[in-house]
């Protein structure tokens, strides 16, 4: 079954998306870099812990960016993030492995055009819950 | 005798209301490119323009997050003109007073395709400051909206954003 049929079928509850990142302190350097954010809790660990961190974190915009691939994982050339929010629950340091995942909540269709509504979660390898939020997502049937 | 987060709560209250505009720029596709390689994304629509007409855009798609995780458009201010843990002046942070940030998250709505070339103005304020208490202590969650518009005066994409200081 393609990915179009499985989405197509989907039921609320099902996962759609799912990512695995571990975010270096190599790709946490480079984010800033192309993002042209200084600020130190990101790339100096010593600074970090003054900061009553546990070393260099993960940037907030980076989980959102991690959010809105799981949210686009299998759409096709069609698909569209239409809205994004999330919330960071709790900092993540560098070098953890994440797992994004994104589960269908509902599911509209409008002629050809699908629109999911998802809720997207990052959790740490301790499984617990590091930030949390909503996506929608709109595809055109294409088959 | 007021405390650091006391002050910050009052000096971002007082630029509720206040819209600053700023003039991104057109968008490069080698900094739309240089994000999508940071993120780790690998869909082909941020990569190749033949791909992303094929889905429909106009020009090479710019990855949703870009514009709401960029932290500075210009230059900047020199490393001296920094503050001590590297953060500038922005909207949603207080001038002067010594307050620790993280980022909260934000709820976007992307309401039309973003292209690289595309010239971007982006309008932004302090929308709201509120006093939250938690384990480790008081924090004041800033709210701030930042809305982006293409050349036309097309809304492209709508920010909320929050921080968190303390």
């Amino acid at each position: 079954m393609s990915a179009m049929s499985q989405l197509r079928r989907a039921q609320p509850g099902d996962v759609l998306g799912e990512i695995q990142r571990r975010p270096t302190a190599v790709d946490v350097f480079r984010f800033s870099a192309v993002t042209w954010n200084a600020h130190r809790i990101h790339y100096d660990p010593e600074y970090a812990r003054s900061e009553g961190l546990d070393g260099a974190v993960v940037q907030a915009h980076l989980h959102g960016a991690y959010f809105s691939q799981a949210a686009q994982q299998g759409l096709g050339p069609s698909g569209r993030l239409r809205a994004l929010s999330w919330r960071n629950l709790r900092a993540v340091t560098t070098g953890q492995r994440l797992t994004i995942r994104s589960t269908l909540e509902e599911l509209s269709v409008e002629g050809t055009c699908y629109t999911a509504r998802c809720v997207v979660e990052e959790f740490n390898e301790a499984g617990e819950l590091c930030a949390v939020g909503k996506a929608t997502i709109e595809w055109q049937d294409e088959e | 005798m007021s405390t650091p987060l006391e002050e910050a709560a009052a000096q971002l209250r007082g630029r509720i209301g206040e819209v600053k505009r700023t003039d991104i720029g057109y968008l490069d596709p080698r900094d739309t490119t240089r994000f999508a390689v940071a993120t780790g994304e690998t869909e082909i629509r941020y990569f190749d323009s033949t791909a992303a007409h094929a889905a429909g855009y106009g020009s090479l798609a710019v990855p949703p997050l870009f514009l709401s995780s960029t932290r500075e458009w210009g230059a900047g201010p020199v490393g001296e003109d920094l503050k001590d843990d590297g953060t500038t002046i922005d909207v949603g942070l207080p001038v002067g007073i010594p307050v620790r940030v993280l980022g909260g998250g934000q709820s976007l709505a992307f309401e039309h395709d973003v292209v690289a070339g595309t010239r971007v103005t982006v309008e932004s304020a302090v929308t709201g400051v509120e006093k939250k208490s938690s384990r480790s202590g008081d924090l004041l969650v800033v709210s701030i909206s930042r809305t982006y518009f293409s050349d036309e005066g097309t809304v492209l994409i709508r920010c909320q954003e929050s921080r968190v200081l303390r």
